[in-house]
């Protein structure tokens, strides 16, 4: 049985040291961009820097904002800190609108008791394909915090749930024979 | 839910960490976008490394790393549901006989305080007197530069919502100078029987984590909450 533990620093720490031992051993490494990433393997020096780089950068727990490639611009780190979340679920869709039922989980609402129509174009570009009847979505509201300031921000995501299968229909029915049992009857 | 903390957070990001078996070169942007798990576009993730052994990239919400052992994924953007989703659709549609043994839903938030506010709650958290002539001496000096609690841990374990594992909640000092509180929550679940029982895979890690993700954040902002009203009152 494995004795780690799942905190994310001590599988940061673990990965830390996986690389650095790659990097001693100077095996090949596959760098990436895009898909057609080339396998650094003809210039042992270069790959040693690479590899160096990398293990710095893992060490110093940076990756997120250092590039590979050094291609892509760095990104400004930002938070979304939500400060009210509903879920939703699509009723009806026009051309440019689509009206929802709304569950406010801030308040710990159980049944959806509220109703709102959206601007299309309030939803992200990749997760307008998921604009569906009965699509489920989540709507937050809250502070995008970046290192430049502080701003209010809504934010409408579409869910990208797990396919009913065989197995999670046995999962339901084994939750709601859980339930069941807790119920009583006065 | 995760909302409707004391103080305002400044930092608020949620991981979960899987450890197992797994083969790190499948998660690529392009295998999650193929499969539509992530929105955003494989050719816009800031790779680091791909790589038979370990991969680590960035999207504009999430940030996600693997080597053979684990599997980590990581947010500071809400809707944390976005995490559970990933890791379901994962691990339950697209790669189900993956031997999950752990998981872990983890949470870290940071948030405002003041010097004299921390030395309070520090003391209160760990009072100095039982360490001595150090304590005392840890207590002399100007208050910020003679040092004291740098990280308390408390866990509990015995849970009922779990065969083993644990909770466990550090309170400590924020980095640097900005006089903050970080709280983090490592909510630490064990499958014994995967490993003797292959046909199990990841089964009994996406049940549990399904069941329990709102509540591990709904526990882990309570715990939070707490702390903050420590400081609250300070």
């Amino acid at each position: 049985m494995n004795t780690k533990t799942t905190d994310s620093i001590s599988v940061d720490l673990d990965r830390s040291k996986l690389v650095s031992n790659m990097a001693q051993s100077l095996e090949t490494i596959q760098l990436q961009s895009n898909i057609d990433a080339k396998i650094i393997h003809n210039n042992m020096a270069d790959k040693h820097s690479s590899l160096t780089r990398l293990v710095r950068q893992f060490e110093a727990k940076d990756l997120q904002s250092v590039p590979v490639n050094g291609q892509k611009k760095h990104k400004e780190r930002s938070n979304f800190i939500p400060l009210q979340e509903w879920e939703g679920y699509v009723l009806d869709i026009q051309e440019d609108l689509f009206t929802a039922s709304l569950l406010d989980l801030t308040n710990k609402r159980e049944v959806p008791d509220e109703e709102a129509e959206f601007a299309i174009s309030e939803i992200a570009e990749p997760d307008v394909e998921f604009l569906s009847i009965g699509a489920v979505f989540r709507w937050v509201l809250g502070y995008r915090i970046k290192p430049s300031g502080q701003s209010r921000e809504s934010q409408i995501i579409f869910r990208r749930m797990p396919k009913w299968n065989l197995e999670s229909k046995a999962r339901a029915d084994r939750n709601a024979e859980r339930l069941m049992k807790t119920l009583s009857w006065k | 839910m995760h909302m409707g903390f004391l103080i305002t957070p400044k930092l608020d990001t949620v991981s979960i960490v899987l450890r197992g078996t797994f083969n790190p070169a499948i998660f690529s942007p392009y295998w999650f976008e193929k499969y539509k798990i992530i929105a955003s576009k494989a050719e816009d993730a800031d790779v680091q490394l791909i790589h038979p052994e370990v991969v680590s990239f960035r999207t504009d919400w999430l940030s996600l790393s693997s080597d053979k052992n684990s599997f980590t994924i990581a947010t500071s953007e809400a809707p944390w549901v976005r995490c559970l989703d990933l890791v379901e659709q994962t691990f339950g549609d697209f790669l189900s006989h993956t031997p999950i043994t752990q998981l872990g839903i983890n949470r870290n938030i940071e948030f405002p305080s003041t010097m004299e506010k921390n030395e309070v709650v520090g003391h209160l958290l760990a009072p100095k007197k039982p360490w001595g002539d150090w304590g005392s001496q840890i207590s002399k000096g100007v208050a910020g530069n003679h040092g004291g609690m740098r990280n308390v841990t408390m866990e509990i374990r015995d849970l009922e919502d779990r065969e083993k594992g644990h909770v466990r909640a550090s309170v400590s000092p924020s980095e640097g100078n900005n006089h903050g509180v970080v709280v983090s929550i490592n909510d630490h679940y064990e499958f014994s029987n995967v490993l003797s029982d292959s046909t199990l895979g990841a089964t009994q890690a996406m049940e549990t984590l399904s069941q329990n993700f709102m509540a591990s954040m709904d526990r882990s902002a309570s715990i939070t909450n707490q702390v903050m009203k420590l400081i609250d009152e300070a």
